[in-house]
């Protein structure tokens, strides 16, 4: 039920850009993969603080959502550039879609399995015999890898965009973003020590998620014009959170979605543990090939890929070191 | 405060004290008040929320119904696609709080050709029309409405959300799920829901009135606020979020108590009011949300703190009325305790005459006044008596200082003296021995001395036969000379001349006879007198008659005694010298001892020398105007200086024993200087001579 809104950041918000302009913009069609929310606030930021600008292109930011699916926006050329999991785009991919990947922003997966400790589940092994609520699509390789990992017979449920599911005890367990429905939890009035959590990441489910798809057609110039504007962006959302999340919360507000801060803020933090996870912060943006091939290798696994696209190909981004 | 004055300490004191009463009373009245007032408001909000709550309840419960019985019918009957949408419509219809009804199926279930078939039946525009859900853009499968009633067999009401398509009203939907029986088995078909828009549940919240600024507010199962009066806040915020953004854990455990279907009433931080709050909190049964009722303390304080203001007011008149009356009281005090402060400092000064406070009072300070008055008079009295003491003794410490100055050195002088006595003690026990002997030796001369009186007294008689016949012999011879001179013409002029010589011879002897009768007598009768030892009269005397005549005399008794005695007698008296008025035996004698030495002096001399020594003695007067000066001199061996000092002590001599007294010369001393306050000196030159030089004033004093 949410409704689709173009904005474009210098006619919606056009606070701290300067009206005059000498050169001639590039114009840019931006699609995040979802509504908005602190998960996209980077390019939010980038685009209210003229960071594309600067860079030479004019973004325009589309409203996201399960209405405007990425894969449709870029091959019908609705969008140039939109961010999507690297596990939906090697599918992509793999499907023939001409994009690539400009670069790998968020570096470690937010995916986990959350359950309520009063139901008695610790361990994974506990999980066996339970219903357990879960995303369709892409969101269902990762737990469906685990549960094959941990030979559990589970029980799964297609669950909506609530947590409402796993909250009145229809599901014993429900997959949930770490920076999304994890806190929608703790802040349903769950304590965090009733709740029992598997980070796919810490069960070598790491799927690096979001990352910055350019159309193919697009300039690679233009692409990576609005790759170093948008991790600039990243950079100093993270540095002036306030600011990040005033603008953010007008993009939300805009969508007539509920604007939650403080929820936002949560979401903008676990952004932060994400992107720059410690042990690679210095690689902003980078897509390893590790973690590539990991992704790949489920997707082959699972049958949604016949092929795992070249990794050269698929990557335009900086180069791993 | 340690130096402050005692009316300060006592005004700080009993203010302070009268203020922590004040205070105390104050502040339990306010506690109790306060405690009275909260229970008060807290019984008030807990009623209106548990009406709020049955109101709610009520609500929900007969919404309930419509969907419950139509799940029931749908579960236990066969219909058509169009009887089931004639109900719907009609649930829609008459019931007048469900804006939408939706039989949703399980795919297939209705339609074995349709994945999807939910008819939808919501008014609109005061119409009611029916639409389906479900389709590729919206998978009412996994929606809370379908699935959570579906998966917990239970009919739920789900979380509130926005109708976007109906006018953005809140609502809620309760889903009941219906099944159906196949094979034997009870098998879920779908779920019947109603939409609720909750603008009534708004309404019937915002009509509670708590107090001023109370109000009353649900939230949801999963804590969020369906109702508030800070309308950003509605559908947005959790109570845990706004726990989360405010930081309050103390809101986050309201919040699961109120989820968890407590009621309570507890203290919290105001939500979208500032301050303090207190919330009533009750569950509604049906859906598990929770209706709260918050209002703020101070509202609930609002008279109380009136009250307050009021009685702080009265207090604080109250304690600047005690302040002035114990500053008075204290002053009243203190006011005379300065002054006899001061006055005792100007005691300690030494001002004895320093005025005191009049204080007429009976009272401590009355009495303290009086007792110093009286204490000033004494010590008044005390410190004149003390100087007086002081003068008197600082007089005897003078005189002690004197006293042991001169102590010293008259101890010195006294031992001096005493010295002194004891020298001449010594020496006039010497001497007394002396005279014990001289006075034996005396006593045999005055026995010899009477003898010469008796002797002398025998001469006298015949001497005075001699010296009277010579006179008539004189007399006789004139006689005859004076015949011979009648008859001399008858005799030859030989003859007469003769006769004449014979005559003048004849009478020279008796004259001469006459002459040393006289002299005998003279001599006899001094020696008369000087044997009595009784002094003569003062008389005119020829001074050189005096002297010759004794000079002879103590010649001729030197003469007398040794008949080898010579000597030389020189003279040289002054004819100016003439009468004196002395004592002529006395001063005779005084010459006869003097010249009688003289002659011993030379004599001895003559004696060890020989005679190529010439013994000299030289006597001479001279006449010095109102005094008249005697010279005895000799040649002889002088007089040592040790005895020259000792020369006019009595029974000193330097004579062999028996030879002299030891008187002469001290009776000499004697008669000239005491009895006739004349001089008596010697000059002497040892080995060459001796002179004695005595000098008599012609008139006595």
């Amino acid at each position: 039920m949410l409704r689709l809104a173009l904005s474009l950041c210098l006619g919606l918000l056009s606070r701290s850009v300067p009206a005059a302009e000498p050169l001639a913009l590039t114009p840019v069609t931006f699609l995040p993969h979802w509504v908005p929310q602190a998960q996209f606030a980077g390019y939010y930021v980038a685009c209210e603080r003229g960071l594309y600008r600067a860079q030479g292109i004019d973004v325009t930011i589309l409203t996201g959502g399960p209405e405007r699916p990425v894969s449709a926006a870029l091959e019908g050329g609705q969008a140039d550039v939109a961010t999507q999991w690297l596990s939906t785009a090697i599918r992509m991919r793999a499907g023939g879609a001409p994009i690539v990947n400009a670069a790998q922003v968020v570096q470690r997966s937010s995916l986990m399995l959350v359950a309520k400790r009063a139901s008695g589940i610790r361990e994974p092994a506990d999980l066996k015999g339970k219903k357990v609520g879960v995303w369709e699509g892409d969101f269902f390789l990762q737990p469906q890898a685990f549960f094959k990992a941990y030979r559990l017979d589970v029980r799964t449920v297609p669950q909506g965009s609530s947590i409402n599911l796993l909250l009145r005890d229809g599901v014993s367990a429900a997959v949930a973003m770490w920076y999304n429905e994890y806190h929608t939890i703790l802040n349903s009035g769950l304590d965090a020590d009733e709740l029992t959590t598997f980070f796919f990441a810490d069960y070598g489910l790491n799927f690096p998620e979001d990352g910055i798809y350019c159309r193919a057609a697009l300039s690679a110039a233009v692409c990576r014009a609005f790759v170093r504007a948008s991790l600039d962006g990243w950079q100093y959302a993270f540095a002036h959170r306030e600011e990040a999340l005033d603008i953010l919360m007008r993009y939300i507000t805009a969508a007539h979605l509920s604007a939650n801060r403080v929820h936002q803020r949560w979401m903008l933090a676990r952004m932060h543990d994400v992107i720059m996870p410690a042990p690679v912060a210095a690689r902003l943006g980078v897509l390893q090939r590790v973690d590539y091939d990991r992704v790949a290798r489920v997707l082959l696994d699972s049958g949604s890929i016949a092929r795992v696209p070249d990794f050269d190909a698929f990557y335009t981004g900086a180069a791993a070191d | 405060m340690r130096n402050r004055g005692l009316a300060f300490k006592l005004s700080v004191l009993i203010v302070t004290g009268g203020v922590a009463v004040l205070g105390l009373l104050f502040g339990y009245n306010y506690r109790v008040v306060r405690e009275i007032v909260v229970k008060n408001a807290g019984d008030n909000a807990r009623a209106v929320t548990l009406t709020t709550v049955n109101r709610v309840e009520t609500a929900l419960t007969s919404t309930e119904k419509v969907p419950q019985n139509l799940a029931d019918f749908l579960g236990h009957s066969t219909y058509t696609e169009a009887e089931l949408l004639k109900l719907l419509r009609a649930v829609v219809k008459n019931n007048r709080e469900i804006y939408g009804a939706t039989v949703a199926f399980e795919p297939h279930a209705f339609d074995p050709g349709a994945v999807y078939f939910a008819p939808y039946a919501h008014r609109r525009n005061d119409k009611i029309e029916v639409r389906r859900l479900g389709g590729d853009t919206y998978r009412y499968f996994a929606a809370d409405w379908y699935q959570i009633p579906k998966e917990t067999d239970h009919a739920v009401w789900s979380e509130p959300y926005f109708d976007e398509g109906g006018g953005n009203i809140v609502m809620s939907t309760y889903s009941v799920p219906f099944y159906g029986v196949s094979d034997g088995t009870r098998r879920f078909l779908g779920v019947v829901t109603a939409d609720v828009s909750l603008d009534w549940l708004a309404s019937i919240v915002s009509s509670v009135r708590l107090s001023q600024r109370g109000y009353a507010f649900i939230i949801s199962r999963n804590g969020m606020l369906v109702t508030h009066p800070m309308r950003s806040l509605v559908m947005n915020e959790t109570l845990f979020g706004l726990a989360e953004a405010r930081d309050d854990p103390n809101l986050r455990q309201i919040g699961r108590a109120m989820i968890h279907g407590d009621a309570g009433f507890v203290p919290t931080a105001c939500i979208g009011l500032p301050g303090q709050c207190w919330l009533v909190y009750a569950p509604v049964p049906a859906n598990g949300w929770s209706v709260g009722a918050m209002f703020p303390e101070a509202d609930l304080l609002a008279d109380v703190t009136n009250l307050n203001r009021s009685m702080l007011s009265l207090a604080g008149l109250g304690s600047l009325f005690l302040l002035i009356v114990v500053v008075a009281v204290a002053r009243s005090i203190t006011g005379p305790l300065t002054g006899l402060t001061r006055a005792s400092e100007a005691l300690a000064r030494g001002d004895l005459d320093s005025s005191l406070p009049a204080v007429t009072s009976g009272d401590e300070v009355g009495r303290l006044a009086a007792a110093f008055a009286r204490m000033q008079r004494d010590l008044k009295r005390y410190i004149e008596d003390l100087r007086e003491t002081s003068a008197a003794r600082e007089r005897v410490a003078a005189q002690l200082e004197e006293y042991s100055r001169t102590l010293e050195q008259k101890v010195t002088e006294r031992t001096h003296e005493l010295q002194d006595k004891n020298v001449a003690l010594e020496s006039t026990l010497t001497q007394l021995k002396s005279t014990q002997e001289q006075l034996i030796v005396q006593e045999k001369l005055a026995s010899l001395g009477a003898l010469t009186a008796g002797i002398a007294h025998e001469i006298k008689n015949p001497l005075n036969f001699v010296t009277n016949f010579a006179q008539l012999s004189t007399e006789l011879t004139q006689e005859l000379r004076t015949e011979l001179d009648a008859h001399a013409a008858g005799m030859d002029a030989k003859t007469r001349d003769y006769i004449a010589e014979l005559l003048g011879d004849l009478e020279q002897n008796v004259a001469k006879i006459n002459e040393h009768g006289k002299r005998a007598d003279s001599i006899v009768r001094g020696m008369l007198q000087h044997s009595r030892g009784q002094s003569g009269d003062f008389q005119p005397t020829d001074l050189n008659a005096l002297l010759q005549e004794h000079v002879a005399l103590a010649y001729h008794g030197m003469r007398a005694q040794d008949a080898t005695f010579n000597v030389t007698l020189e003279a040289d008296y002054d004819p100016a010298v003439g009468q004196l008025r002395i004592v002529p035996q006395d001063i005779g004698r005084v010459f006869l001892n003097i010249v009688n030495n003289a002659c011993y002096a030379v004599h001895e001399k003559q004696r060890r020398v020989g005679s190529t020594f010439t013994p000299t003695v030289s006597v001479r007067s001279q006449d010095l105007g109102d005094r008249v000066e005697v010279r005895i001199r000799d040649n002889g061996d002088g007089i040592p200086r040790a005895v020259r000092d000792k020369l006019f002590n009595p029974f000193f001599t330097t004579k062999p024993a028996g030879k002299g007294t030891g008187l002469g010369l001290s009776i000499s001393h004697d008669i000239v200087v005491q009895q006739h306050h004349g001089e008596l000196r010697v000059d002497s030159q040892a080995g060459e001579y001796a002179e004695f030089v005595i000098v008599l004033p012609r008139q006595l004093p």
